[in-house]
């Protein structure tokens, strides 16, 4: 059984994958729209070249997302970040940083009691984001 | 990399924590609680949060999902985001969207879709978004 995220976003949703992959170094499985699949009569005209299903692989971990027509969006992401594991403490610099232009730091980057790096964000498309390279275990 | 969802239960996350292990069979792999913070800030643990998950990990399926109850302010509120939940068969799927949707809201009923022999949405009971998916048989 796999479980990955599934993210709504407002029309960007190609838009921040295309990002996320360059940021993340990962490779888009899968970029639907609406058009072309059953689902295009189920959304008004403007919307079926908004993505119906995107898939995003990173280090053989799963990031999935769609677009919501403005009826259906409801209203940001709340409740939850995703939360990236980094090995490298340069890696996870470097990727907060490149997640964090044009959005909002939550919380500076920063050795913590758990993590050599770890620091929250929210980026240009609203995604939130931990970014997170543990201490090595004793 | 990992990549994995952190999900905040404002207050409740013991009693998802619960259920999950019931409904999708999840495994703790680790509970801290404020009180146990090695390193708490000023005022950050009260008499009010000291008991609440500051930090937990659990596995589901082969994945790992992560929660607390954040600054428990107690109403969990979930937006934007759904668990994408793919069972290996259409028998696994209706036992894990019955077990999810209990208390919860059916928000489109396991069906025969284009891309799946079942599939179906629902929000749980604390208000997460659920998607469970049979592979393609």
């Amino acid at each position: 059984m796999q479980l990955n995220p599934y993210l709504v976003f407002d029309g960007r949703c190609e838009e921040a994958f295309k990002f996320y992959a360059g940021v993340l170094g990962g490779e888009i499985a899968a970029m639907i729209p609406h058009e072309g699949t059953p689902a295009e009569v189920h959304v008004p005209a403007e919307w079926r070249k908004k993505i119906m299903h995107a898939r995003l692989v990173v280090d053989g971990k799963v990031l999935m997302g769609s677009d919501a027509p403005p009826d259906r969006y409801d209203g940001g992401m709340k409740g939850f970040s995703v939360t990236l594991s980094i090995e490298k403490p340069t890696d996870a610099d470097r990727i907060f940083a490149a997640l964090a232009h044009k959005g909002t730091v939550r919380m500076p980057i920063q050795e913590t009691f758990w993590a050599q790096r770890f620091g929250m964000l929210v980026d240009r498309f609203g995604t939130p984001w931990m970014i997170n390279c543990e201490k090595t275990q004793a | 990399m990992q990549v994995q969802p952190y999900l905040n239960f404002n207050g409740r996350c013991q009693e998802a924590i619960d259920f999950y292990r019931k409904s999708v069979g999840a495994e703790v792999i680790m509970v801290m609680h404020f009180k146990d913070c090695p390193e708490p800030q000023q005022g950050m643990i009260t008499p009010e949060n000291k008991d609440k998950v500051m930090h937990a990990a659990m596995k589901i399926g082969d994945s790992t999902v992560l929660a607390s109850d954040g600054r428990c302010t107690g109403t969990p509120n979930f937006a934007g985001i759904s668990l994408s939940l793919h069972a290996k068969n259409e028998t696994e799927a209706k036992r894990l969207y019955g077990a999810l949707a209990d208390g919860g809201q059916v928000q489109m009923p396991l069906t025969k879709t284009f891309f799946s022999p079942s599939f179906g949405m629902l929000a749980d009971r604390f208000g997460v978004n659920w998607m469970v998916i049979a592979a393609q048989g």
